[in-house]
């Protein structure tokens, strides 16, 4: 019980930490484009890309597929702490747990595939260089979302067993 | 099952993954080629000087074997089933490296960001998330426990 507190608190100071940054980068973003500034981002482990030295399309490109992938990362991280939310109370095996485990781990893969494209753009774009690779970030996630699939599944057998068990009662 | 599976397979897949880095890593620490070969007075300006280079070297080393937890809590869970007391075993292990590994190497980031006097890009997410996972791994130790007592149950039951 004091394991799930910890990670219920440490989850809700990341997902509005996240949210945070998400706010400041979409007011920041159009003002520091426009103005022709350096603007430095990185994503993960991943260099840090100065946006001010591209022009607007390359620019479009990479900030919409980036906030495409940001936000699809920060509905499952939304999930997560949903979950955990309705997990605090002791309920493990209820529907809402394993629908919502099974959403996150779809999110997790999409995220995967989602930020070795945008990898693979931002090479493209800046480096004019095409190169698919297997990074930490891409395992992470692949891992992470397998792991959640997984636990969903597990759930459900748990939760099966645990409704025969009242029935026999 | 299926996914377990699947899941064991990426998890060994990173292993093997993890050791070809090690022996990299080794590799040119013994054979530095020409353009590695950096002057005593460049390791200086770094925090531990020569020996920098090493530290995320021992967070990987963590990592490595957090997985490795994992993968055999996989492996046991595909031999007996989703919940049993071996596996919550290997998922409590692997949750403690975890979080030790997310929480000291977001204080080496912390360190570098001194050092460097805030010249560092903001970061630290990927450590956020590996304390994250620490903590989620050990929720999951106690519900695998949870699960274990229904399945007795529902097996004394029969």
């Amino acid at each position: 019980m004091k394991t799930i507190k910890l990670l219920k608190t440490a989850i809700d100071i990341y997902y509005y930490l996240m949210l945070m940054a998400l706010v400041f980068g979409v007011i920041t973003l159009p003002i520091l484009l426009f103005t022709n500034q350096s603007y430095q981002v990185n994503i993960f482990d991943s260099e840090p890309i100065d946006l001010g030295m591209l022009d607007t399309l390359e620019t479009l490109i990479i900030v919409v597929s980036m906030i495409a992938v940001l936000g699809i990362y920060f509905v499952a991280i939304r999930l997560i702490k949903q979950t955990v939310n309705i997990m605090s109370y002791g309920n493990y095996f209820s529907d809402d747990v394993i629908i919502n485990l099974k959403k996150i781990g779809q999110l997790f893969i999409v995220c995967a595939f989602g930020f070795s494209v945008l990898k693979l753009l931002i090479n493209l774009v800046l480096f004019s260089q095409f190169s698919i690779n297997i990074n930490s970030t891409f395992m992470i996630f692949l891992i992470m979302g397998l792991f959640m699939m997984f636990l969903s599944e597990a759930f459900a057998s748990a939760k099966q067993m645990k409704d025969e068990n009242n029935l026999t009662i | 099952m299926k996914k377990v599976k699947i899941l064991y397979t990426v998890i060994f897949i990173s292993i093997v993954l993890y050791i070809i880095h090690f022996i990299m890593n080794t590799f040119l620490m013994y054979y530095k080629p020409e353009f590695l070969n950096f002057p005593k007075t460049f390791y200086s300006q770094f925090i531990f000087g020569y020996y920098t280079q090493f530290v995320s070297l021992f967070f990987s080393i963590l990592t490595f074997i957090a997985l490795f937890y994992v993968k055999s809590g996989l492996g046991v869970i595909i031999k007996e089933g989703f919940f049993n007391a071996k596996c919550s075993k290997q998922f409590k292990i692997s949750g403690n490296i975890f979080l030790i590994t997310g929480s000291l190497s977001f204080l080496w980031y912390l360190l570098l960001l001194f050092y460097s006097k805030g010249k560092m890009p903001i970061s630290g997410a990927s450590d956020v998330l590996l304390i994250i996972i620490g903590l989620g791994m050990l929720v999951i130790t106690d519900i695998v426990k949870n699960g274990h007592l229904i399945k007795k149950e529902n097996d004394l039951t029969i």
